[in-house]
């Protein structure tokens, strides 16, 4: 009889979880569903490039994006250098997306007056490790590798100094970590290393470590405010030299994406504005300037679906 | 004696209630917003559904960042700008059969149903009566069905610019395969 009833009630269990399971009402079953599905984390940041320095987004596969730089002088005689814009450095660049998680890009910058920073071609490659996900698979970022080499091409000084070509060569790696933690909020560490053949002057080191922070805030549909940080390790830049910091917006019309900020670097790539930049931003006027990016994408080829 | 009788009792009414839960996860949703000047059409292979075969009850969710798009511009205009995904994520369905009464589903089919429902797209729902036809592939039940959404229905802004040409309704293919649904 005990049997009986330990079997009956095991049957009755059993029973009842299939009443559950009918009775269950078809929300339920839905959320429950849901769970086991994996969502990305998509558009983090509208650009390629948070404001100076790379951020994780990169054009999509088949994507051609070609991108315009300019940083002017500063902002120190406004009226009589109309806000600086009498000057300015410039780098024109193409970045083109291979597959969704791997891009190249390719540029060319030339420096205020010629010189500083000097005319220069990077290769890049950047490389997405990981993307920000919830659901299923839980992951709390996105990683991407950044990788460019630039080769200086100026004509050497006549001044006796013996160098190389391999004294054109600088090396930059980066690792980005971003985050958005809400539709409006993004942020992104960078540490840095640049490896530079050649520096400026004896007080300089040859390799750079640094670590760069930024974010983004979302204004509106189209508009985000950004902002960005290289942060050196004390006497790495030699004198003369500061951290680049950058605010500034990115505003996107359909397929074009304008960066409006305001920066103390004149360098349009990693080593330039990280190693090279010549002006403190926090001396105000004296240090600051006006720069845009201006991109616009090309689908190159329409992925088949 | 008594366990044994509320055992068979309960037998009873779990044969009596065979399984009439369905869910559909491979189901492929598309859309056609194109106008003369540009193509756009996008599409979705991760609506999941359940359809209740006795009651004729339907639910529907469609996570809208899973529409893609050829060009990968569009489809994070589609996010961004237009369906403002990361707000309003899911695209809804939930209704009912009107006409469940005369549809058997044991039979072979092929179905003509009349489903009556809300469709919640941008934050915004409508009520909306769509026709579907469903036919019976073994033990699956394949549902489909076409129909238009009108973007101003859910507050869904065109762009004003020029190089960007949506059309003012958006034509909708929804292709949803039912299994008998197993926890």
């Amino acid at each position: 009889m005990n049997l009986t009833r330990n079997k009956a009630l095991g049957l009755l269990a059993c029973v009842l979880c299939f009443n559950q399971l009918y009775g269950q009402d078809l929300d339920a079953l839905l959320k429950q569903e849901e769970g086991k599905e994996t969502e990305y984390a998509t558009a983090t940041f509208k650009g390629t490039r948070l404001l100076n320095g790379q951020s994780i987004e990169a054009p999509g596969k088949g994507v051609l994006q070609v991108m315009f730089s300019h940083r002017f002088g500063t902002l120190e005689d406004p009226l009589y250098t109309f806000f600086g814009l009498t000057q300015a450095s410039i780098r024109f660049g193409f970045d083109y997306g291979i597959s969704n998680k791997l891009s190249v890009g390719i540029g060319r910058s030339s420096g205020l007056g010629g010189t500083t920073p000097p005319p220069t071609y990077d290769f890049s490659a950047k490389y997405r490790l990981l993307t920000q996900s919830s659901g299923a698979v839980n992951m709390p970022v996105s990683v991407a590798l950044f990788g460019s080499t630039a080769i200086n091409t100026v004509h050497w000084p006549a001044d006796g100094i013996e160098r190389s070509s391999a004294d054109r060569f600088t090396y930059t790696g980066q690792v980005l970590v971003a985050r958005k933690f809400s539709e409006a909020f993004s942020l992104q560490l960078m540490p840095t290393y640049i490896h530079r053949n050649l520096t400026d002057a004896a007080d300089q080191s040859n390799d750079l470590f640094a670590l760069g922070f930024g974010g983004r805030i979302k204004l509106s549909k189209r508009a985000t405010f950004n902002f960005e940080y290289y942060l050196n390790r004390a006497n790495s830049l030699g004198a003369g030299y500061y951290d680049p910091v950058a605010v500034g917006f990115d505003i996107e019309t359909g397929g074009h994406v304008f960066q409006i900020m305001l920066t103390n670097s004149t360098g349009l790539i990693e080593p330039q504005f990280i190693g090279q930049t010549n002006t403190n931003f926090w001396d105000g006027a004296k240090g600051i300037r006006l720069g845009f990016n201006f991109s616009r994408v090309f689908t190159v080829r329409e992925v088949k679906k | 004696m008594k366990s044994i009788l509320v055992v068979t009792f309960l037998l009873t009414v779990v044969s009596a209630s065979a399984q009439p839960v369905y869910m559909s996860k491979s189901g492929t949703i598309s859309f056609f917003a194109g106008t003369a000047v540009e193509d756009i059409d996008a599409t979705n292979e991760k609506a999941l559904s359940f359809f209740n075969t006795e009651t004729g009850e339907v639910v529907i969710s469609i996570p809208n960042k899973e529409f893609h798009f050829r060009r990968s511009l569009m489809e994070e205009h589609f996010n961004e700008n237009y369906m403002e995904t990361e707000k309003y994520p899911k695209s809804e369905f939930k209704g009912k059969i009107n006409n469940i009464r005369s549809i058997n589903f044991t039979e072979a089919g092929p179905f003509q149903a009349s489903v009556t429902g809300q469709l919640s797209i941008h934050g915004l729902s409508k009520e909306r009566t769509l026709d579907v036809a469903i036919r019976k592939d073994g033990t699956r039940l394949i549902a489909e069905t076409k129909f238009k959404v009108l973007l101003e229905d859910h507050k869904i802004d065109r762009p004003k610019i020029l190089w960007e040409k949506i059309a003012e309704s958006v034509e909708v293919n929804a292709n949803l395969v039912y299994e008998p649904y197993k926890k």
